[in-house]
């Protein structure tokens, strides 16, 4: 028999099986549907995050101070304006800042290709009568603009001749006071003003600027102390031996050892891979949760093909009888399955376009669903794929069980 | 007892059993339904096989009908060996030359008369269009045109008794074995199928085997074989009924 009317004839038996098949379709379509608004919430949640942390750049490392070993946890500044330290119960020791005798050390690196050094603080910042606390950074002006990964989106970066100017967030310029800041407006930052050069390119509301303004705003820090060490090494593929040099030269001049080491280094490419790491675990959890209810919707179809498979004996020994070959039962039986995997899979895509839809307003504002749910192309075909294919793999055993009938039994069969 | 007809010396025998044996399994008893039968049919011949109820007529259409394999004995059809044969040239072979015509009709009931009778064509994978006319023009010899797209259910025994004579003419086969062709039928609707059944044996050419325990039926066969306790206890030929 032709594939085209083997086709037919599945085909009418979903049609005529209406009740039973539908029921099983509708296993399918729980399951595909939950495939996909899982899938397009862990899309959102990726899409969510990377726009938040934005593209890191894979050759950016920074050097922050304080070490975290078990549970010792040596000080570092909170950055918080105010002056504390971190610390476990067992230890509290002295804290330890960045300074320029490190600065001096880094360029001694011929790997580092540029280094800025930052110190960042919570500050109060008003305009128009209106106030609130953002956090301030201070950066080094001549090489903050080649570091950094942030995009201007208006105006410019900051430059080496640039003093009481400031790069703001693109959410501080645009919703965070009554009226939107804009190129040139002057703001007041812990009552000194500010003339706003450039706005980023992103939803933050961070404020930049001279790291020699920043000491004079931000309170309780010593000049030519920083809080972070930002580099920029010469070729990513060193990364991790650039990242030993860089310890290696810092202890020494640090007087400290692997055991009472007193700063941290971490790369972006570490950062984002972690970050990719994490996300692929979260998405495989939900993917996994997700196949369960594919699995049982797949269950149900061997489940109806078995109970199809037995109630057409007879039909399936008067098609013997009247010339159909092992192949073409077979082939009827499979196309069968395959069928209510396929109208089980589109209907449960379009479930679950509809799920992940309602879904992103039922839990809008979670930290998870800021980016809101994606449905990607990939989700929908992955979830096609294995409707049909799970389709196909449960009617199998039924499909070769019926196309091995003896045709003499099967007419017998009432 | 007629002997084996060996193969290729006489084409008159379409259909030769010899000694053929069937036996169930019944857990450790084996219980003989046929017990060593041969019987040649010629081409062209009208046979009715009779006999009481369990006296293995059903099996002896089975295995005529090629959709069992005897126990022990050979089966010929055309001259081939079909115990011998594979599954799949076995249900080709058997969709060519043998059309069925059974008690309770067995059509699909999803599917339209018509559609029932483009099944075995399908099957054989004639082309479409050879297939719709070959199946409206069967329709139309049984008296069924006006009806062809009814499903099963929406017609009456009679009338799906003529749409299964349609379907086992589909293929054009050479033999029509029909089990019991009337037995579900009221006796008028009984005799026009066996009517429709004489015309496709006298100006057809069809060979006919009708298996029956209605002896009044055996009066349309010009060969009557009588089966007991899985034997031939009687071969006989009917003088009265003449092709000519």
């Amino acid at each position: 028999m032709k594939l085209s009317k083997c086709f037919k004839h599945a085909s009418n038996m979903v049609v005529h099986s209406r009740l039973r098949s539908w029921l099983t379709i509708v296993g399918i379509v729980i399951g595909v549907a939950a495939v996909i608004a899982i899938m397009s919430l862990g899309t959102g949640m990726q899409e969510s995050i990377s726009s938040q942390l934005g593209d890191l750049g894979g050759d950016i490392v920074t050097i922050t101070p304080g070490f975290s070993s078990g549970t010792k946890m040596i000080g570092m500044r909170g950055g918080t304006g105010s002056k504390s330290y971190t610390s476990t119960a067992q230890a509290v020791e002295e804290e330890t800042t960045l300074d320029r005798t490190d600065v001096q050390t880094l360029k001694t690196i011929p790997e580092i290709e540029l280094i800025d050094t930052n110190i960042k603080g919570t500050v109060e910042v008003s305009y128009l009568g209106k106030s609130g606390s953002v956090s301030l950074t201070g950066v080094d002006p001549k090489v903050w603009s080649k570091i950094t990964t942030s995009k201007i989106k208006e105006g410019r970066m900051l430059d080496a001749s640039d003093q009481n100017v400031v790069i703001i967030g693109g959410l501080l310029a645009s919703t965070y006071f009554d009226r939107p800041l804009g190129i040139n407006k002057m703001i007041t930052i812990e009552e000194n003003s500010f003339r706003i050069v450039g706005i980023l390119d992103d939803s933050s509301t961070n404020i930049y600027m001279p790291i020699t303004m920043a000491y004079q705003i931000i309170d309780d820090i010593d000049t030519d102390t920083y809080d972070s060490i930002v580099l920029k090494i010469e070729d990513e593929d060193l990364l991790d031996e650039t990242i030993t040099k860089i310890e290696t030269r810092l202890m020494i001049s640090r007087h400290v050892t692997s055991n009472t080491k007193d700063f941290t280094i971490s790369s972006n490419k570490q950062i984002q891979d972690t970050r990719d790491e994490t996300m692929s675990s979260i998405n495989l959890f939900l993917i996994a949760i997700a196949a369960v209810s594919l699995l049982v919707g797949a269950i149900g179809i061997a489940n109806t093909m078995f109970t199809s498979v037995l109630e057409k004996t007879k039909e399936i020994g008067i098609m013997k009888a009247i010339g159909a070959k092992n192949k073409d039962i077979l082939r009827i039986f499979i196309i069968n399955a395959g069928l209510i995997g396929l109208i089980g899979g589109i209907l449960g895509v379009m479930l679950g376009i509809l799920l992940s839809g309602s879904m992103s307003s039922m839990i809008s504002g979670t930290v998870f669903t800021r980016g809101g749910t994606i449905v990607s192309i990939e989700s929908i075909i992955l979830a096609l794929t294995v409707s049909i294919s799970s389709g196909i793999v449960a009617g199998l055993i039924p499909a070769y069980q019926a196309s091995r009938l003896h045709p003499v039994d099967a007419l017998k069969y009432e | 007892m007629p002997k084996k007809i060996p193969e290729q010396k006489n084409k008159d025998i379409i259909l030769s059993l010899d000694n053929v044996w069937k036996i169930y399994r019944m857990g450790d008893v084996e219980v003989p339904a046929l017990k060593g039968i041969s019987m040649n049919i010629k081409k062209g011949d009208f046979v009715a096989i009779t006999g009481a109820s369990g006296s293995g007529k059903s099996t002896m259409m089975n295995l005529m009908g090629c959709l069992d394999v005897p126990s022990k004995g050979q089966i010929y059809l055309k001259s081939k060996n079909i115990s011998n044969m594979k599954e799949s040239d076995l249900a080709t072979f058997r969709g060519k030359t043998i059309g069925f015509i059974f008690q309770q009709y067995n059509l699909i009931p999803s599917i339209s008369a018509f559609e029932n009778v483009k099944l075995p064509l399908e099957f054989m994978e004639y082309d479409d269009q050879t297939a719709i006319d070959r199946a409206k023009y069967l329709l139309d010899l049984v008296g069924l045109k006006e009806r062809m797209h009814h499903t099963p259910a929406q017609l009456s025994g009679g009338q799906q008794q003529r749409v299964s004579i349609a379907r086992s003419l589909a293929s054009d086969p050479e033999i029509i074995l029909a089990d019991e062709p009337s037995g579900a039928l009221d006796s008028i609707t009984g005799k026009k199928i066996m009517d429709i059944l004489y015309r496709l044996w006298k100006d057809e050419g069809k060979t006919i085997i009708i298996i029956t325990h209605e002896l009044s039926l055996t009066r349309y066969a010009q060969t009557i074989a009588e089966l007991k306790d899985g034997q031939i206890i009687n071969i006989r030929q009917n003088k009265k009924v003449n092709k000519k």
